[in-house]
């Protein structure tokens, strides 16, 4: 250490009255630093002179065009291999091996029509030679091969605009996402879902959009949702030849709900969003997504889509690095293929936490519980297989490595109060190779349970493998 | 990158807002740092490279809008690629109160949802960048001890050199880090350099202002390049960019509402 970084270290940590002093006096050294830090400072700031190359080196920022129509997508391919199954029993479906090789596109515009209206178009097209035997010469019953061989269908497309300064209006097929749970439903019913695969389908995917008229009014921090869905879609199940399909033949066929645009499904919410907290009230008169049995007039069955009706509100409260969120949902006139004369209603509550104040890691905790307070025994037995109480848990646990480059996450889903309904659980990790190329991998492991759709499958454990390019 | 964002767009217009203490010339010039005016209603384009240790690159663009509502500050954001992420979205309402919790939600267009998030520690990683929220916000004052370690050149610009550190462990365990050395231009009050010490790992943050500015009479660090180093080698590398820095636009503060969240560019 040099005699002046000395008189440095002891001036610097000195009065200010010494400052002036130690500048005149140091500005007597004509080809030094008026000051030094600290040798073991010193050392760090060397650290600036260093090879990595000039920040300006890296690619210019390129110029955005207007963009009035633009394209993207993603081309992806996945495999699955149930790896759990035993050998099948004379004359039935091999479940053994590699289940899924879908290739799949997915292609989306974006046209912007004037300086606020703009549409949006998105479809995609997949198709899987495992569900037709093509790989592996198994027979799949011909309603298997529909369900998981191949599709192609226009997802969002939708056209969106103001109507006024506190008005806008969307209309076309679209996701309408009520409430604040990550893990469960419990308000979150205007859009069907697709569950022929549990546990696999990728998020972006699980929703399926509905044919809908959307008027939103604001006036801050108020905005109220009006919603008129003409377009009558239910949740994709599992068919027969599938190993999540609970039961022994194809179900009845289903009879067709009224008149679509004459009695639309109708829904309204009201959403308040406040420094630290938010609420949503909603109503909803819809189609019970899970149909019943009842015979017609002609005494032949049919799954029949009852009108009901929801009421709910949803709420957030942040404190600090905690998220606490709370759902609840009443549903009145509910029909079960068990009393199909009766009508039932049910409760739903949900209450969760989600944790970020640890680094480079979310924690979320749900609890849900659906509540049948006209419960009869008769819900009991198939097909509708219900509780007067199913409650349920939910914990994910996600955590980026490498600066985000990898991610892994743990996500355990338990029905029941000690998982006997049964119980799903999946770790997955996505490494992003480059800015367009994703690998997803990981596990699902079910649970077999005491309820539909957990019976009999805890040997439908997959390992799955997706590659995503994005453009 | 669903981490939640507060004040990306800050650390281009803030100065690493000083913290304040016993060296009263230290203090003084803080205060300058503190005061330099840092603009109003601003737009931007933004890119953020992140360089792994062999050299693999990964780019996020962003657009960007920031105002200030009395002493707090609101921000939107947009990812304009990847294309994984396009369209996803940020609002933040920062309160200078820190004792008050910012409001941050995020859009994720893939869900078509909203969602609120709560606040990350600070010491925390930036949507994966070498920035943490730390780097981003304004630093409390009074949090801060302050001693001035001397004079350097930066790109031929005589500098001041000061060194700040935590007043308090539990400021040095929300910011993670034991000490910070910064480097102040002499003539324009404006953070250039600086060094974090962080509490764990051993590791040093560098930080370099690579691109400095005049806009509409503003200094504005259009490049900044930290450097994650443990051992004197780099761990990671992220360059932050900055173009088409706009100020006084005409942002009404409806632009900072959920409606414009989902609504997108």
């Amino acid at each position: 250490m040099t005699l002046r970084a000395v008189l440095v270290m002891i001036l610097a940590a000195g009065p200010v009255s010494a400052q002036g002093e130690l500048d005149r006096v140091l500005e007597g050294f004509d080809d030094a630093p008026a000051f030094q830090p600290p040798d073991d400072i010193q050392a760090v700031l060397e650290g600036f002179d260093t090879d990595v190359g000039p920040a300006s080196g890296q690619p210019a920022l390129a110029e955005e065009p207007p963009a009035r129509l633009r394209f993207g997508g993603r081309l992806s391919q996945r495999f699955v291999v149930n790896v759990a199954h035993d050998a099948p029993p004379p004359l039935g479906v091999d479940h053994r091996g590699l289940s899924s090789m879908q290739s799949r596109l997915d292609l989306e515009a974006d046209v912007r029509l004037g300086p606020a209206w703009k549409s949006r178009l998105e479809g995609h097209f997949w198709r899987d030679p495992t569900a037709n035997g093509a790989i592996d010469g198994r027979d799949r019953p011909p309603e298997f091969s529909d369900a998981y061989g191949r599709e192609a269908e226009v997802d969002e497309f939708f056209l969106q605009g103001p109507v006024s300064e506190q008005f806008d209006l969307t209309f076309g097929r679209q996701i309408m996402a009520w409430g604040r749970s990550e893990l469960f439903r419990a308000t979150d019913v205007l859009n069907p879902v697709d569950n022929r695969l549990p546990g696999l389908t990728d998020i972006k995917d699980h929703r399926l959009p509905v044919t809908a008229l959307r008027l939103d009014h604001y006036a801050e921090p108020w905005s109220i949702s009006m919603i008129a869905i003409p377009e009558r879609r239910f949740d994709k199940l599992p068919v027969p030849g599938s190993d999540f399909f609970v039961g022994t033949g194809s179900p009845p066929p289903r009879a067709s709900p009224d008149d679509s645009f004459g009695a639309p499904e109708l829904a309204l919410a009201l959403n308040g969003t406040f420094p630290g907290w938010d609420i949503s009230l909603y109503a909803a008169r819809m189609f019970d997504d899970r149909p019943h049995l009842a015979a017609t007039t002609f005494g032949e069955l049919r799954l029949h889509h009852n009108r009901i009706t929801m009421a709910g509100a949803a709420g957030n409260l942040v404190r600090g690095s905690w998220l606490i969120k709370a759902e609840a949902a009443l549903f009145t006139g509910l029909r079960f293929s068990g009393a199909s004369a009766q009508k039932f209603s049910r409760l739903t509550a949900l209450a969760g936490v989600e944790y970020s104040g640890i680094a480079d890691t979310d924690i979320a905790l749900e609890a849900r519980i659906h509540h049948i307070p006209d419960f009869d025994d008769r819900l009991a037995s198939m097909p509708d297989d219900r509780r007067r109480n199913e409650p349920a848990t939910g914990l994910r646990i996600q955590r980026s490595f490498l600066n985000d480059t990898l991610d892994a996450t743990f996500l355990a889903l338990t029905f029941g109060a000690t998982g006997e309904l049964g119980a799903v659980r999946r770790l997955q990790f996505d490494y992003a190779w480059s800015d367009a190329l994703q690998l997803s991998t990981g596990l699902v492991a079910y649970q077999s349970g005491e309820q539909t759709p957990f019976r009999g499958i805890g040997n439908n454990d997959r390992l799955f493998a997706t590659l995503n390019f994005h453009f | 990158m669903r981490k939640a964002v507060s004040v990306l767009i800050a650390c281009m217009f803030l100065s690493i807002s000083a913290p304040l203490a016993a060296d009263d010339r230290a203090l003084e010039i803080m205060r300058q740092v503190d005061a330099v005016d840092d603009g109003d209603n601003r737009t931007a384009r933004m890119s953020m490279t992140l360089i792994d240790r062999e050299g693999s690159t990964r780019t996020r663009r962003l657009q960007t809008f920031i105002k200030d509502r009395g002493r707090d500050t609101l921000n939107l954001m947009f990812f304009l690629s990847p294309a994984n992420v396009r369209n996803t979205g940020f609002l933040t309402h920062d309160f200078r109160d820190p004792n008050r919790d910012d409001d941050q939600w995020l859009y994720l267009p893939e869900l078509r949802k909203t969602k609120r998030i709560a606040g990350s520690s600070k010491s925390q990683s930036f949507m994966g960048t070498d920035f943490s929220y730390a780097d981003m916000t304004r630093r409390v004052p009074e949090e801060w001890n302050y001693r001035l370690l001397g004079e350097r050149d930066v790109r031929g610009e005589s500098a001041w050199l000061i060194e700040a550190t935590p007043a308090s462990a539990a400021v040095r365990e929300r910011y993670g880090y034991a000490k910070s050395v910064v480097f102040v231009r002499k003539d324009i009050d404006v953070v250039v350099r600086a060094v974090h010490w962080l509490t764990k790992g051993g590791q040093l943050k560098y930080l370099d202002i690579t691109g400095l500015e005049r806009i509409d009479g503003i200094w504005t660090r259009v490049e900044l390049d930290m450097r994650t180093v443990r051992n004197e080698k780099t761990q990671h590398r992220t360059v932050l960019r900055f173009e088409d820095v706009r100020y006084n636009q005409d942002l009404d503060e409806d632009l900072f509402t959920l409606r414009q969240l989902e609504k997108g560019l």
